[in-house]
C-alpha cells in the first residue's frame, strides 16, 4: 500500500528510530511501511494518524 | 558486550546447543555421534542462535518494542511458522510413504524436530533478506 508516511515524517522532523520509537514498534517496521512491503494493523494505524494528527487515510493510499 | 561479540556467542552457543541435541540423538542410537553431532549442529544453529540472540538482546527488545505484536519482525516469524509446518507435513509425508512403500529405515522423531527448528529459522531469514 501507498503511503505518504516519509513525507509526514520529514515534515514533522521525526528520524525512522524516533518514530518507531513514539509507535512502541521496531525501526524495521517502519522502514517495511514506507517501503509499502508491509500493512500496518489498525491499532498501529490509528496510533500514526494520532502522531501526525491527520486521518488514517491521509497517511495511506488506497490501491487498485 | 558488542553487537559483534553477542552475535558470536549466540552462534557458538547455538552449535553447542545444537551438538547437543546431536549427542542426545546419539544417546539412542549408538555408533552414530560423529555424524549425528555436526549435522545437527548445522541444522538447528540458525534457530537456536536466534533463540540465543534474544535472549542476549532481551533488555534491549524490552525497552525499543512495546507493541511487539504489531512489529513487522512478528509478521515475518508467523509466516515462516506457516513455511516450517507446510515443509514438517511435507518431510513427515516422505519420511512415511518411503518406509512404508520402500522399506526405508524409520526416521527418528528428534529428525523430525530438527527439521523443523531449522526449516523455521531458514524460512526466517529468508523472507527477512527479500523483505527488508
Amino acid at each position: 500500500m501507498d503511503n505518504r508516511l516519509p513525507e509526514l515524517r520529514a515534515a514533522k522532523g521525526l528520524s525512522q528510530s524516533a518514530l518507531a520509537k513514539l509507535l512502541d514498534v521496531s525501526r524495521q517496521t517502519i522502514i517495511s511501511i514506507e517501503k509499502g512491503r508491509f500493512d500496518p494493523s489498525l491499532p498501529l494505524a490509528f496510533r500514526m494518524a494520532e502522531t501526525f494528527k491527520c486521518t488514517i487515510e491521509d497517511i495511506f493510499i488506497r490501491g487498485n | 558486550m558488542s553487537k559483534a561479540m553477542r552475535l558470536s556467542v549466540a552462534i557458538a552457543a547455538g552449535l553447542l546447543l545444537g551438538a547437543g541435541l546431536g549427542y542426545v540423538f546419539s544417546l539412542h542410537n549408538p555408533g552414530s555421534a560423529a555424524i549425528a553431532m555436526p549435522v545437527f549442529a548445522v541444522m538447528t544453529v540458525p534457530a537456536l542462535a536466534a533463540g540465543v540472540w534474544l535472549v542476549l538482546n532481551r533488555r534491549h527488545f524490552n525497552q525499543q518494542v512495546k507493541k511487539n505484536e504489531q512489529s513487522v519482525e512478528r509478521a515475518w516469524a508467523d509466516r515462516a511458522s506457516g513455511w516450517a509446518f507446510a515443509l514438517l507435513v511435507c518431510a513427515l509425508v516422505v519420511g512415511s510413504l518411503s518406509n512404508t512403500i520402500f522399506n526405508a529405515p524409520t526416521i527418528d522423531p528428534v529428525i523430525y524436530v530438527a527439521f523443523g527448528l531449522a526449516a523455521h529459522g531458514l524460512a526466517y531469514l529468508l523472507i527477512k533478506r527479500r523483505e527488508s
